[in-house]
């Protein structure tokens, strides 16, 4: 690190305890394969839930997508894939992840081979397909949540197919792991899930203070607890410790941007690969990215007098789930919140529910709120797409008319 | 050529004039509508035109600003079609659940197209299981209502009707892929694959009987001497007339094809016994399924092989639109199956604002010279 | 007190001189493959135009594509913010910006101050933009400075479909092949041209006036095209390739005030 950007740089100390989490996570997710405790591939959105009240042990390829986006590898894993014949316009989650399969490629040597996978498809219709695959090649079950699409109202038998789902996601769990399902067990997991929600939520609030104690690089990273492992108690603890981490940073009144001028909305997934120099472009032009649409996605309302019915609901409900008319609600409210100067969308070539319908977001959110809105085109792991240079030319250019 | 099959033959030139000329004769509504699981006889039975939509061969100006370039050609244009005035016939649009373009398309349209009725119905991906069927039963019986609030009434009986032309209609197609295995060279394949997309355009009972009488004149035209390779072609929409007609100047003809505008249109009938709409439903899970929806119990490879070989066909084309992801992530392992077999195949990418014939040419002649051993 | 703004784009370097919100000198070169250099010579010929020494300068602002390689000026601002101003200083009632460059195109939405509103750029395909029409000429042998006045004399223009220039420029050799008129071809090619940029252009506001710039701006068959698509006259300003740089300059003055 230089010293320019040891400047624009205020270190979490809750990072550690962060990457230990995961750390240990993964070990524990690679030497269960091959003993009797199920490894299940599960979609981000997907009920993790159900895998952890049966002692399943879940792996995210699209969290593993990250770290090969981060780490640079993902490209010469998308190749394998489109050298197979998986074409190069497909999510590039899906290359990577097929060409780290076949390979056992990426920084962790690969995943665990699964014994079974959960796909939900609140997310998009791109992890039904690329888990089809992955069922194929690993000739593995597979299991379909099927949530319908949120078009301005949620019908009662979309509500009553996903929770059919959620009983038969049941009996396939137990036939697979050939123990029974405990609604006492289920019960606690949800506790612990809401509450370990609840705490994330808490943490991305601290940055409605001005300045903000964190910016959304920040959020991308320290994520990944509350995607993987939800609804065990190693996250309530975590959560618990960063929140109180953010809390006494507002206190003391520590920005995370040093002299942070300009706050913003930041829209789709992670441009994974370019975290730091985003960070750094956005940070020397006193601009702090104080809360993101992809973080807040995972704040699920769980009711725990009804856990099932609540469960379907706030899994269908998702914001790539729910058409722009509803989405904007959200951007809106996300824009007012925060005090946001402006709004940042990272048009993802890979994420098409995420990424069509920005342009009508954007002139939305500028008709509303009066403020602009910026769109970088880039993908979120496949770097051989982004151009610095443009992405340099338009922040800047952006940040010059927010006067 | 028959009467019927110029009169039919005429409208690819300007295929929404029969839409249009119907409305002035009947004073009734024209709704559009995209994908071929769209429960077309709903519509009908209210007394409307259902007419589909399969975007067009044009350089997009207006949809640029709500769609990136990442996506379909078939979307872009579509958009493009509706804003810049092209659609103005319709008084509604139908959006079926297919893929993450769709969907989102369906937002996008419904907040700038400005028709007076929008219908989404959200089909289950799922096509097995008690759940998936029970959802789909209602969702198709909720957009019943729907269509009988804001298009007209639709009773049980006019409904059962409706389903008899269609079943009549998706009957009379099929004889004419029959005829065509048996001899191709009675129709060529443009000609043959525009008889089933004008369907979509025309109102069913008068469909029928124009392909009555044009198939009735098929049967009875002496067959040409056949010497051209078999084909089978795959793919989602197949509107590039040019392109089937090149095929068959180089050579090739195609006997039979897995398109959502070919045979996945007619393929299987309502059943007549029972509830009308838990007959459409059964029609829409009881046959071979799209990319887009869920069926492990049956397996698209090994369908499309059997087709290939009840076809006669020495070699197959897989012809997809850019950033069709649902038909991408089927390729690779389609192709394997066909590899497998010693059947040769040829991997097409169009998109409709730029398709170039020749060098397609270049391609589907290299791919005979592979079949015939050149 | 003199300042100067350098636009050191990549196909062209302009340098303006700015003196009491007058022009008192200007410049432009080839960019060639060195910016640095290119900026510095751009720079010296406008101070030789005005009469002026460098150490005469209040304040130096470099933009374009090359800014960051200007090692003269520590100052630099985006071109957009730099077209945006300069074009509302020649013409007020502008409000909208379309930048045709040699290897990149934009549009800008700009208030009634000069700010920027909002703004598109495309920079993934060269339709539209000088290297475009350099390629085009080539294939049709004809001089670049020409293309545009001929355009104008076609009847029926013959449609080019191909997004890609090298694959228009293989559309167009195969038309001459085969007969077709050649100034309805370089209509045709004028016409996607216009396509492309509408196409752009209409993720932001357009409202008018709409003004040109950039060195497409002199190519009279583009501005007609585009007048066609947008269906409004467009203003051509008198020194449409100084446009950022001038933006540039005035932003000098302002921040040297």
């Amino acid at each position: 690190m230089t010293a320019e950007e040891r400047k624009l740089y205020v270190k979490i100390q809750a990072t550690e305890q962060m990457k230990k989490l995961i750390t240990d996570y993964y070990i524990e997710a690679k030497t269960a394969e091959g003993t009797d405790r199920p490894v299940c591939w599960i979609t981000s959105g997907g009920p993790v839930e159900f895998l952890i009240a049966m002692d399943v042990i879940p792996v995210y390829p699209e969290n593993h997508g990250a770290m090969c986006g981060a780490s640079r590898m993902s490209v010469e894993l998308a190749e394998v894939a489109e050298k197979m014949g998986f074409s190069r316009d497909l999510c590039s989650y899906a290359r990577g992840d097929i060409g780290s399969a076949v390979t056992k490629g990426g920084p962790i040597g690969g995943l665990p081979k699964p014994d079974f996978l959960l796909a939900c498809n609140n997310i998009c219709g791109t992890v039904f397909k690329w888990y089809q695959e992955l069922a194929r090649y690993f000739d593995v079950p597979m299991f379909l949540m099927d949530t319908p699409f949120i078009h301005k109202v949620k019908t009662e038998h979309a509500t009553e197919y996903v929770r059919q789902q959620c009983l038969e996601l049941v009996g396939f769990l137990e036939e697979r792991t050939g123990k029974e399902f405990s609604s006492d067990r289920f019960a606690e997991v949800a506790l612990l899930s809401v509450e370990a929600v609840d705490l994330w939520k808490q943490v991305l609030i601290t940055a409605e203070h001005r300045p903000s104690p964190f910016t959304c690089f920040d959020a991308f990273i320290h994520m990944a607890p509350i995607v993987t492992l939800r609804g065990t108690q190693q996250v309530v603890d975590y959560y618990k410790l960063l929140v109180q981490e953010m809390r006494q940073r507002v206190e003391d009144g520590v920005s995370a941007v040093p002299e942070e001028k300009y706050r913003l909305i930041w829209d789709n997934i992670p441009i994974w690969y370019e975290m730091r120099n985003l960070g750094n472009l956005f940070a020397s032009n006193k601009a702090c990215l104080v809360a993101d649409t992809y973080t807040t996605a995972w704040a699920v309302d769980i009711r725990i007098d009804e856990p099932l019915t609540s469960m379907a609901d706030a899994y269908t409900k998702v914001y790539l789930n729910i058409s722009i008319d509803l989405m904007i609600e959200q951007l809106l409210d996300l824009m007012q919140r925060y005090d946001a100067d402006g709004l940042v969308m990272h048009s993802n070539r890979s994420c098409k529910p995420y990424s069509l319908g920005q342009y009508d977001l954007a002139r939305e959110v500028t008709e509303k709120t009066g403020k602009p809105a910026l769109i970088i085109e880039a993908d979120m792991t496949d770097s051989r797409v982004y151009s610095e240079a443009q992405v340099r030319e338009r922040v800047e250019a952006f940040i010059e008319s927010l006067g | 050529m028959t009467d019927s099959l110029s009169r039919l033959m005429e409208l690819r030139d300007d295929p929404f004039r029969w839409a249009r000329d119907w409305k002035e004769r009947t004073g009734g509504k024209a709704v559009g509508f995209f994908c071929c699981y769209a429960p077309e006889e709903i519509i009908h039975a209210a007394g409307a035109l259902p007419v589909r939509i399969t975007g067009e061969n044009r350089v997009t100006s207006k949809s640029g600003a709500h769609l990136q370039s990442y996506c379909c050609s078939l979307a872009r244009t579509s958009l493009d079609m509706a804003l810049t005035g092209d659609l103005e016939f319709l008084d509604g649009t139908v959006f079926v659940h297919t893929c993450d373009t769709m969907q989102r398309l369906s937002d996008i349209w419904r907040l700038n197209a400005g028709y007076a009725f929008h219908g989404d119905v959200v089909l289950p991906v799922r096509f097995e299981g008690d759940a998936a069927l029970e959802y789909m039963r209602e969702e198709l019986a909720s957009f019943r209502k729907r269509v009988s609030d804001n298009i007209g009434p639709v009773d049980d009986s006019v409904l059962a009707r409706s389903i008899k032309l269609y079943n009549r209609n998706r009957g009379l197609l099929a004889e004419l892929y029959r005829l065509r295995r048996e001899d191709p060279g009675i129709i060529p394949s443009d000609e043959a694959l525009w008889l089933v997309a004008s369907s979509a355009l025309v109102e069913k009972s008068e469909h029928n009987a124009m392909l009555e009488e044009a198939i009735a004149g098929l049967k009875g035209s002496s067959a040409k001497p056949d010497e051209k390779v078999r084909l089978f072609v795959a793919g989602s929409v197949m509107d590039q007339w040019d392109f089937l007609k090149m095929v068959e100047n180089v050579g090739g003809t195609i006997v039979d094809d897995d398109f959502c505008t070919g045979h996945r249109y007619f393929d299987a009938e309502v059943p007549l016994d029972g509830d009308p709409i838990e007959g459409i439903a059964r029609r829409l899970t009881d046959r071979g399924s799209c990319p887009c929806k869920y069926l492990p119990s049956s397996d698209r490879a090994s369908c499309l092989l059997d087709r290939i070989g009840e076809s006669g066909a020495r070699g197959a084309i897989f012809f997809q639109f850019k950033f069709c992801d649902p038909h991408s992530f089927d390729y690779p392992y389609i192709k394997k199956t066909l590899d497998e077999e010693g059947i040769p195949s040829l991997h097409l990418e169009i998109e409709h604002d730029s398709v170039s014939t020749e060098q397609l040419r270049t391609r589907v002649e290299a791919l005979l010279e592979t079949i015939r051993g050149c | 007190m003199p300042v100067a703004g350098v636009d050191i784009g990549s196909l062209t370097a302009k340098a303006v001189i700015l003196d009491e919100g007058e022009i008192i000198g200007k410049s432009l070169v080839m960019t060639g493959h060195n910016s640095r250099i290119a900026g510095r010579k751009a720079l010296d010929l406008a101070l030789l135009d005005a009469g002026v020494e460098e150490s005469d300068l209040e304040r130096l602002i470099a933009t374009g594509y090359g800014r960051l390689s200007a090692d003269f000026s520590s100052e630099n601002i985006t071109e957009i913010t730099c077209h945006a101003r300069g074009a509302h200083a020649t013409h007020p009632e502008a409000r909208t910006v379309i930048d045709l460059g040699g290897q990149d195109s934009k549009a800008i939405a700009i208030d009634e101050n000069g700010r920027v509103v909002d703004f598109v750029m495309n920079d993934k395909c060269a339709a539209g933009t000088g290297r475009f029409l350099e390629v085009m000429a080539g294939a049709l042998e004809v001089e670049l400075d020409d293309l545009g006045a001929i355009s104008l004399e076609s009847e029926s223009p013959a449609p080019v479909s191909s997004a890609c220039t090298v694959f228009a420029e293989s559309e167009v050799v195969s038309r001459v092949a085969e007969g077709v008129n050649k100034v309805d071809i370089i209509a045709g090619i004028h016409q996607a041209i216009a396509s492309r940029i509408y196409a752009m252009a209409v993720r932001i506001p357009v409202n008018e006036r709409i003004i040109i710039t950039g060195g497409v701006a002199r190519n009279i068959g583009v501005v007609r095209a585009l007048e066609q698509r947008f269906e409004t006259d467009i203003i051509i300003p008198e020194m449409p390739q100084h446009t950022g740089a001038l933006g540039a300059a005035l932003i000098a003055t302002e921040r040297a005030g």
